[in-house]
């Protein structure tokens, strides 16, 4: 037992009002589950756009300027051109869209061009990979297979076109393998694009000089983007968006949980004028009352901050898997450190004020009578 | 001298709660004080305790002028106990845990524990120890309180009306404890009280009257209410049959040596009067 220890009294002056400071925690686990929740997704779509370039090893890759990728249109004749580049090493164009595919609500469509390199970042775990020539194949996502129940051999509609599936594939990006890949002309004609892709994937034969060749191309499209992984992520709009909802709502959680737990402690000073004039009297510093408070907003703030980012990360969970979308959502360090920060922060800027007002109260209010 | 006020003032605006208090107490005497409402012995205590500033004068405790004293907080925590009318015990911590309260951040966590619950011994509450105040009885709880305010081992002691809100018998053994704990350990008591039968208990009683010491004033003007329970006291009583036998009546001014002084008589008249009203 705690018993003794001032964490234990801290804990005891927590819950003197059960029903309000559980509220109050109940307030906090709302605010922080949804950051968290939020955070999750909004990591977890960071870190696919970032991969999205890299399974091919390809160092950089090129797109339009618009604001998200299923959107982004680039000439054939340009990937030609870059072929003939000093420096580049391969030029990969690749189609990269969405549609829906059984009852999932959005599956991502690829194409790619099976003799290209592009092909070889779809490591093949069951069948066999695209090939030259291919029309009506299909090679699908170990994620979609699973959960469709799809095996090689069976017939895979996409946008009321059939295709049989001779593959399957696992990246380790779930985006990917929650999706299908098809020869790139198919794609194109899905999509009706022409002779467009989304996207060129771009690998250099020096290294040192990536940033030069990506200057040197964008000079000559300024039309084009030559973008490295993590930089795709933050051309995209959607991913912007979230990006900035979630920083929004865990500016809005941090400050809305302040107020609630500086509402809780202020009312919780008041109530303990007295307690606290006969602490000053038997000889505690102001500094102590200060630091008496603030232990107990802190005590509220991480109660309800752990529980918050538990159940977040609870709930994303359960939303992904009940919405089919397959998305590596992972709950990583940062995260968990970002948003427990963001708890401690609550906590101080709730727990500050009425904590100063405290240390100011007279120990002579041990003597009132009220 | 270990206690010594100097001509100590506290004016709140108008109002001259303490208006010119020079006061002189050895070290380990047990003094009351008393005095009619608003007379100013609260304010005389917050004072002594250093829980207030003084308007004039000066007040010497320890051997050392309160106004020279920069961490008064230290000063307090080290030298002083106090006990409060209203036990003042924090109602969610355990008995034991309200009387280590003076000792946070003076010692360890073990030893605070051990000092506290020897305390809690002394006072008779050792199987209450983990008992929350509303689980204890309004005598137990003042003798917590009056743990707490022994726990730091203070030179002095302020007690303002702590049997105030006890019954009689209560109140009694209360006073013994103070009593005994004032001479085991030679702590100097003050405590502030209405009641003359803890008066009686103590070794010198100090009257307040508008702020300042009086004996003859009290007698003079005090109330019918006053009158009647003083009447009714044991000490009215002995009053009343003329005996001088208790040297309380010598104390507060009554008798001397084994005559009725100008006051007494005073008083004795003012019992009659009662009488007829
Ligand atoms: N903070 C204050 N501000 C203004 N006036 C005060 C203050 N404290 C005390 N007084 C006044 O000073 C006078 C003395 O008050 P004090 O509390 O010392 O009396 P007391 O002798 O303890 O009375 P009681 O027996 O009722 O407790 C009273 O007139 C009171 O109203
Ligand atoms: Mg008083």
């Amino acid at each position: 037992m705690m018993n003794n220890r001032f964490f234990g009294m801290t804990f005891k002056g927590v819950f003197r009002r059960k029903t309000r400071s559980l509220l109050t925690i109940l307030s906090i686990v709302v605010g922080i589950m949804l950051v968290t929740a939020l955070l999750m997704v909004a990591n977890g779509l960071n870190t696919q756009f970032q991969q999205l370039s890299g399974g091919s090893g390809a160092d950089f890759v090129v797109l339009d300027h618009s604001s998200d990728l299923s959107s982004s249109r680039v000439n054939a004749s340009i990937e030609n051109d870059l072929e003939n580049m000093d420096g580049i090493s391969w030029v990969s164009g690749m189609v990269i869209s969405t549609t829906n595919i059984g009852d999932r609500p959005f599956a991502f469509v690829m194409g790619v061009q099976p003799d290209e390199k592009s092909v070889e970042q779809f490591g093949i775990v069951e069948g066999r990979t695209l090939q030259s020539g291919d029309t009506g194949k299909v090679i699908i996502g170990r994620v979609m297979a699973t959960q469709e129940g799809l095996k090689i051999g069976d017939t895979l509609n996409i946008k009321d076109k059939s295709f049989e599936v001779v593959g399957i594939y696992e990246t380790g990006v779930t985006t990917e393998d929650g999706g299908v890949v098809v020869p790139l002309g198919e794609a194109q004609s899905l999509f009706d694009l022409g002779d467009q892709v989304s996207m060129l994937q771009v690998k250099v034969e020096n290294i040192d000089q990536v940033d030069a060749i990506r200057t040197q191309i964008e000079t000559r499209y300024p039309q084009l983007l030559a973008l490295k992984g993590s930089e795709v992520a933050n051309q995209q709009a959607d991913l912007q968006l979230i990006n900035s909802i979630s920083s929004l709502i865990a500016l809005i959680a941090i400050l809305v949980g302040s107020i609630v737990v500086m509402n809780t402690m202020i009312m919780s000073v008041m109530e303990r004028t007295r307690e606290i004039g006969v602490l000053r009297a038997i000889g505690w510093k102001r500094r102590k009352i200060l630091l008496l408070i603030l232990k107990e907003s802190f005590t509220i703030s991480i109660i309800g901050g752990v529980i918050g980012i538990v159940l977040g990360i609870v709930m994303v969970n359960l939303l992904t898997n009940l919405a089919k979308i397959s998305l590596n959502l992972p709950v990583t360090l940062d995260l968990v450190v970002g948003v427990f920060l963001i708890t401690i922060i609550l906590g101080i800027l709730g727990g500050f004020y009425p904590a100063w007002r405290a240390s100011k109260m007279s120990p002579m209010e041990a003597l009132s009578r009220e | 001298m270990f206690l010594k006020t100097v001509n100590v003032k506290k004016h709140f605006g108008e109002v001259k709660a303490v208006d010119g208090v020079s006061l002189e107490i050895e070290k380990g005497e047990f003094v009351s004080i008393m005095g009619p409402s608003g007379s100013g012995k609260t304010t005389l205590l917050t004072l002594l305790g250093t829980l207030d500033s003084l308007t004039s004068g000066d007040i010497i405790i320890d051997y050392e002028n309160l106004s020279s004293i920069k961490d008064v907080d230290t000063f307090r925590s080290k030298k002083m106990g106090f006990i409060f009318q209203f036990h003042n015990l924090i109602g969610y911590l355990t008995a034991l845990e309200n009387v280590e309260l003076p000792l946070h951040g003076l010692m360890s966590i073990d030893k605070r524990k051990a000092k506290a619950s020897e305390l809690l011994d002394l006072v008779g509450l050792k199987d209450r120890m983990h008992h929350i105040p509303s689980q204890l009885s309004g005598g137990e709880r003042q003798r917590v309180a009056i743990a707490r305010a022994l726990v730091n081992d203070p030179l002095l002691v302020l007690a303002d009306e702590p049997t105030g809100e006890l019954d009689s018998s209560t109140t009694q053994k209360i006073m013994d404890l103070m009593k005994k704990i004032n001479q085991e350990k030679n702590i100097t008591f003050l405590v502030v009280t209405h009641d003359p039968e803890v008066a009686k208990k103590t070794g010198k009683i100090i009257i307040l009257r508008d702020g300042k010491i009086s004996r003859e004033e009290l007698v003079k003007s005090a109330s019918i209410e006053d009158i009647m329970t003083l009447k009714n006291s044991t000490l009215g009583q002995q009053l009343l049959q003329k005996e001088s036998g208790d040297p309380y009546l010598e104390k507060l001014g009554l008798f001397k040596e084994k005559k009725l002084t100008r006051e007494g008589e005073l008083l004795l008249s003012l019992f009659e009067k009662v009488e007829e009203l």
